[in-house]
């Protein structure tokens, strides 16, 4: 497989990766070109001793924790936030003109507040939580890449999902009204 | 509450997912992009300037000297000065540091 390929077929679920834990457009387009060059520039080393996708996943995740501490610090430190906008919620329905706004409400406050309860998720947490629920792999799979057992994949899933819905019936009851009316 | 809720993640992770695949939809030109920067060997990632980071280091580390230097300065500069009277008295009268502030305690006391 060559560049162009390995760019082509892995782009977007990086990109869509990147932005699952950023919430930015600019720092996930960023950090997916950084993702690449890293994939790019070690492509010699991978010895197909693990799948393709789950090495290009290992680079991703690692370097996306690795710059949000740096981003820690450099917040910390500045005194100015320029790091640009995050994404509007209310970005969602604007292709869709057949939803209403009541349900672009509905659903702005739903993201509000799973983007707000998924703050107390650990880097560990939020990783596994996303290839299982938004990738659909396999535990095995998430293992592989987290470097871990599976049933260490399968606690995590469970702690990301039980601090998730607790978070959410106590910040947001209006919600779980919502969908049992 | 958590049994009766088990549905609300998986609601919102859809909602969630959908959103994000909205946002991902469209990336031809951002791919295209990627594959010339790739070509030409050069990264433009502008997101976080560590050159920006060590200045914030370096201008924390000088205020924290100066200030403490400041501080030293002030609480030791006193003292020394007492101490350098002294010692100079002593070397003038040909006695010791001990005795003359001696002399000048009794001096005060009269």
């Amino acid at each position: 497989m060559n560049k162009n390929e390995i760019i082509d077929k892995y782009y977007n679920k990086i990109y869509k990766l990147c932005l699952y834990n950023l919430n930015n457009d600019q720092e996930a387009e960023d950090l997916t070109q950084d993702i690449f060059f890293k994939v790019i520039k070690n492509i010699e080393s991978f010895h197909e001793q693990s799948q393709l996708y789950t090495w290009i996943y290992r680079i991703a995740i690692n370097t996306i924790i690795n710059y949000s501490r740096r981003k820690k610090i450099v917040k910390f430190f500045s005194l100015s936030s320029e790091s640009g906008s995050d994404m509007e919620l209310s970005d969602m329905s604007e292709n869709d003109p057949a939803r209403n706004n009541e349900n672009n409400e509905t659903e702005s406050l739903k993201l509000k507040a799973l983007q707000n309860s998924m703050k107390l998720l650990s880097a560990k947490e939020k990783t596994a939580f996303y290839l299982f629920c938004y990738d659909n792999l396999k535990q095995k799979e998430i293992a592989e890449i987290m470097k871990s057992s599976v049933s260490a994949v399968e606690s995590l899933i469970f702690k990301s999902k039980r601090k998730i819905k607790r978070e959410i019936a106590r910040t947001y009851p209006d919600i779980c009204q919502i969908k049992r009316s | 509450m958590d049994k009766k809720n088990d549905y609300i993640v998986d609601e919102l992770t859809k909602t969630h997912n959908d959103f994000l695949e909205n946002k991902t939809s469209d990336l031809f030109f951002k791919r295209e992009k990627l594959k010339r920067i790739i070509e030409n060997g050069k990264s433009t990632n502008r997101s976080i300037n560590l050159t920006k980071l060590i200045s914030a280091y370096t201008l924390m580390v000088i205020v924290f000297t100066f200030f403490s230097f400041m501080i030293i300065n002030h609480f030791y500069s006193k003292k020394m000065t007492k101490v350098d009277t002294e010692l100079n008295m002593s070397l003038f009268l040909k006695d010791s540091p001990g005795a003359i502030l001696l002399s000048y305690n009794d001096e005060v006391i009269k």
